[in-house]
């Protein structure tokens, strides 16, 4: 999977491309922990614009980054879901747990 | 002559009530009759009186035809209202019989769409239908239940996907940190490897200086001997961390295949589960539409039930009126009877005239 990273002002917006499994955990990982990292970063979308695959390790990973995102004041939101990944998310609820855009 | 055309009028007459007798309704019959009855018994009477009046042999024979002709009158009228009464009574008995199997069947046929309503409804509520008493919901309490199941299902799977990509995260943390350790430990054996080269070094110099550096050899020895045990430590230490980097990869692989579940499974469970409700709710609307229907079917059989034994009451009436008819016919044959007498009334004469009459005839 690739990340692409965008930062403006306060937002960053992790742009993800490919299949969201076990195996992106790294470059995930390595991606929001560089954006934790900001303290001038308020919020993180995550476009899921590109994404065509999503099981459940990726659920495990949003809410990690959402755990660690909350201990440092920032906010996690979803974007650009379609398809089964939509579902998949809804199925998941999480839509209580984020905003969902 | 006048006594001769009374005749005519009078076979006439028996002949039209034969006629209506044979076609007409029973009502016509006994009206027929009364009225030939009537006018039989008017000329009979006539008659008597002309023949007391007038004694002539002409007017015996006209005394014997008018007691024949009203012999006949009699006789048929009497057949006539046996055969009535007879009729009439079969007819009373096949509407009896009839409106008492009609009654028999229309309360049969109240109860069994009774029965088939209250029979509708227990299958309804059975189904777990939002019917009146709602009672047994044990179908979509089922789906329900699955369908709570299958939620908590997706939460623990999700929860334990965290839960494994937290330790990821830790034996990526720890990986990082062998890593850190097996980079220290080249160090040191490069240490240790530059010691050793300084304490051959020193070893050589030692041997030059002859005998002032025997001491120093000795030293030099020692530095050597540690900087190999240091060598063999590092390596050792390198050993435990590749056992250690190598178990966190197998861990990793361990925690792969709890953490990444398909998540396709929930999906079409859940996309079953629904149809399956969406399913069940249509068909409890269907069940309750037909209830309603079946309850509004019965509500009309039942009234169409109610008005036909109603219109089976109609055998009281008909029972009056054939009563009535029975009654009529009895005055008729009262009557008959009555005319009869009345017509022998002037026989005494005639049976001292019969001979003579008789050898008039002859």
């Amino acid at each position: 999977m690739l990340i692409t990273e965008k930062i403006d002002d306060h937002m960053a917006r992790l742009s993800l491309d490919g299949r969201f499994d076990f195996h992106s955990h790294r470059d995930f990982r390595s991606a929001y922990d560089a954006v934790l990292a900001r303290p001038e970063i308020h919020q993180i979308a995550i476009d899921f614009g590109r994404v065509d695959y999503l099981d459940s390790s990726a659920l495990g990973m949003l809410l990690l980054l959402r755990e660690k995102a909350e201990a440092g004041n920032k906010k996690v939101k979803l974007t650009n879901l379609t398809g089964s990944v939509k579902q998949v998310l809804e199925i998941a609820n999480f839509g209580k747990l984020f905003t969902i855009e | 002559m006048t006594s001769g055309r009374h005749a005519v009028l009078i076979a006439g007459l028996a002949m039209a009530v034969a006629l209506t007798a044979w076609f007409a309704p029973p009502w016509a019959r006994v009206g027929a009759v009364f009225v030939a009855a009537i006018l039989a018994w008017y000329l009979a009477t006539r008659h008597g009186v002309t023949t007391s009046a007038a004694v002539e042999p002409a007017s015996g024979k006209t005394g014997n035809d008018l007691k024949t002709l009203t012999d006949g009158i009699v006789a048929a009228t009497e057949g006539e209202c046996l055969n009535s009464r007879n009729e009439l009574e079969r007819t009373i008995g096949l509407i009896r019989s009839a409106s008492d199997t009609l009654s028999a069947s229309f309360n049969n046929m109240h109860a069994h769409i009774q029965a088939q309503h209250d029979f509708a409804l227990q299958v309804a509520s059975k189904l777990g239908g939002n019917l009146e008493d709602g009672a047994n919901l044990q179908f979509s309490e089922f789906i329900q239940d699955t369908s709570k199941t299958l939620d908590s299902f997706i939460d623990s799977t999700v929860s334990t996907s965290k839960i494994a990509m937290g330790l990821v995260e830790s034996m990526e943390t720890i990986d990082t940190q062998v890593q850190a350790v097996q980079n220290i430990l080249g160090e040191i054996e490069a240490i240790s490897k530059q010691t050793n080269l300084l304490a051959l070094n020193a070893a050589i110099e030692a041997a030059r200086a002859g005998e002032a550096g025997r001491g120093f050899a000795v030293v030099a020895d020692e530095v050597r001997s540690l900087s190999m045990r240091t060598n063999q430590f590092s390596s050792e230490i390198r050993h435990h961390m590749d056992e250690v980097h190598g178990s966190i990869d197998q861990a990793h692989d361990a925690i792969l295949s709890v953490a990444s579940m398909d998540m396709n499974f929930a999906l079409q469970s859940k996309s079953r589960l629904q149809a399956t409700m969406a399913r069940l709710e249509e068909m409890n609307l269907e069940m309750g539409r037909a209830i309603e229907h079946i309850d509004k079917l019965a509500e009309q059989v039942n009234l169409e039930v109610h008005s036909a034994t109603q219109a089976l009451q109609f055998q009281d009436i008909t029972n009056r009126l054939t009563g009535q008819t029975a009654r009529h016919l009895e005055s008729l044959r009262v009557i008959m009877a009555g005319m009869n007498l009345a017509v022998q009334d002037t026989e005494p004469r005639p049976p001292a005239r019969q001979k003579p009459a008789q050898s008039g005839n002859a």
